[in-house]
């Protein structure tokens, strides 16, 4: 009889377990999804470039909720991790613009370089021939002749 | 919903399986995103296993499962595209970065050789000048006392301009070619003006400081060392001490110094900072000139004083040498007696080598 009990208290706590554990796979998506939604919001230039994802990251939680509500855990989860996923997408866009806006800045650098490059370029020609004119112009007067 | 409805319609009417229409999406996202694969590898291959999962859940009949799987599909697509604009973004940002690198490298180097290309001009024009003034015109005629006087003037002027100059040249080098035989020829000058000639030895003096000037410049061409004369200049500036440049160097010119032959006591210390200037200029070495208003002792107890001062501030003493001027230099006409105290002043010129 005392072993018949301890047999169904471990079945129990095995079965609370596992349902535990898929509940918390669950809860760690949808808390991943928020948080990475209130991060890019916090900023107004990243909540209206990541809009789109935001939305579409919203819908499916929602139709998570829905799901979960009406009892199917299963496509509950798959919803779920579709939220998980355009929130991922809004995150890697912000990466994206972040990076093409430092690329734009390091080319706008670049390309001022070498503008300064090539009027020191010029600036260099002028003075080297302004040198060429003036060693002329000493050359004949050191001359023999003196330039006559 | 509204598509599934349909796709549900469909599959009841015609009693086959339709493709659903999600996974076309998903195909349609694959083939806009082949292209990024390069830069994505790893995205890529996660959202061709999400597209997968999706063909064989709807090949097992769960199409609600399906769905889910291809709308993931398609943001994993998306989320590949993101990334590729990422490592776009962050090679383009490296490729121009080592652009800059490479243009400011150019740019140092062009700007070094325009430095010296200016050098270059300007020393070219110094000797220009001094080819000019080699060749000077026909030896000056005889003139009315009136104007003689004003030779003498002028030739006792240049007389001094050329012994600063030899005397900067000595500073420079004090085994420049001909300095010698200029300095002898100065001394014979200053005799020969000392004796308040009939006739102003003008030709002689302007050939004289033509010949210094010649010796100064040959002088720092041999010693063609680098020099901090314009960071100086900069720092005089910033000082307010009023530094202008002749073809000395840099010159700060002082007003009230001495209360007899002594420094006075507000000069002090405006002499000390100048020599705590000098101490980190160490390469320029200092010429100090003393400048009277009127006749005064020609020895040069005052110079040595500056030059002391200039030497408590941090100055070198080897570096300096001293020039009792006296009224030969004036910078407003000594007749001028409301305004010819101007003329009464020290020079403190660091000779750029």
């Amino acid at each position: 009889m005392k072993r018949g009990r301890l047999v169904w208290i471990a079945l129990a706590v095995a079965g609370l377990s596992a349902w535990a554990a898929s509940f918390s796979f669950g809860a760690d998506d949808r808390s991943a999804v928020d948080q990475g939604i209130a991060e890019i919001e916090k900023d107004a230039h990243q909540k209206e470039l990541c809009a789109d994802p935001i939305a579409k990251a919203k819908a499916a939680e929602e139709r998570a909720k829905r799901m979960r509500a009406a009892g199917d855990e299963k496509h509950a989860k798959l919803a779920d991790g579709l939220a998980l996923e355009w929130t991922r997408v809004a995150q890697e866009l912000v990466r994206a613009d972040a990076l093409e806006t430092r690329a734009h800045d390091a080319r706008a650098l670049a390309t001022d370089a070498g503008a300064r490059v090539e009027r020191e370029r010029a600036t260099l020609e002028q003075q080297l021939a302004e040198n060429g004119r003036l060693q002329a112009e000493l050359a004949k007067l050191e001359s023999k002749d003196g330039g006559k | 919903m509204k598509r599934l409805a349909l796709f549900a319609l469909v599959m009841a009417c015609s009693g086959a399986r339709p493709q659903l229409p999600l996974l076309a999406d998903v195909e349609r996202a694959r083939a806009a995103t082949a292209q990024e694969g390069e830069l994505a590898p790893q995205a890529l291959a996660e959202a061709d296993a999400e597209r997968g999962r999706a063909r064989s859940i709807y090949e097992a009949g769960d199409d609600i499962s399906a769905s889910l799987h291809a709308e993931r599909a398609i943001a994993a697509y998306q989320y590949t595209r993101m990334v590729a604009r990422s490592a776009r973004a962050t090679a383009d940002a490296a490729k121009a970065d080592a652009e800059l690198a490479q243009k400011t490298d150019e740019l140092r180097a062009l700007e070094a050789a325009r430095k010296t290309a200016e050098r270059d001009g300007d020393e070219l024009a110094k000797r220009l000048l001094i080819a000019r003034e080699m060749k000077s015109p026909a030896a000056s005629g005889p003139a009315d006392a009136q104007r003689e006087a004003a030779r003498l003037r002028a030739s006792r002027a240049l007389a001094m301009q050329a012994r600063l100059l030899c005397g900067a040249a000595k500073l420079v080098s004090s085994t420049a070619a001909g300095l010698d035989a200029a300095m002898q020829s100065l001394d014979a000058l200053d005799k020969k003006l000392e004796g308040s000639p009939k006739t102003a030895p003008i030709d002689e003096a302007a050939r004289a400081r033509t010949t210094c000037l010649s010796i100064l410049t040959t002088a720092r061409r041999a010693n063609a060392a680098s020099s901090s004369a314009d960071v100086l200049l900069s720092e005089l500036s910033a000082a307010s001490l009023s530094p202008t440049r002749d073809e000395r160097g840099i010159v700060v010119t002082m007003r009230d110094v001495f209360r007899g032959n002594a420094i006075d006591a507000p000069a002090q210390p405006r002499l000390e900072a100048l020599g705590r200037v000098a101490s980190a200029h160490g390469d320029l070495p200092i010429q100090v000139v003393v400048h009277d208003a009127i006749a005064a002792s020609t020895s040069d107890e005052r110079a040595k004083a500056v030059a002391a001062a200039l030497v408590k501030g941090g100055a070198k003493a080897d570096k300096i040498a001293t020039v009792m001027a006296g009224t030969r230099a004036p910078v407003v006409d000594p007749n001028d007696a409301r305004n010819r105290q101007r003329n009464a002043r020290v020079e403190i010129v660091f000779v750029t080598p």
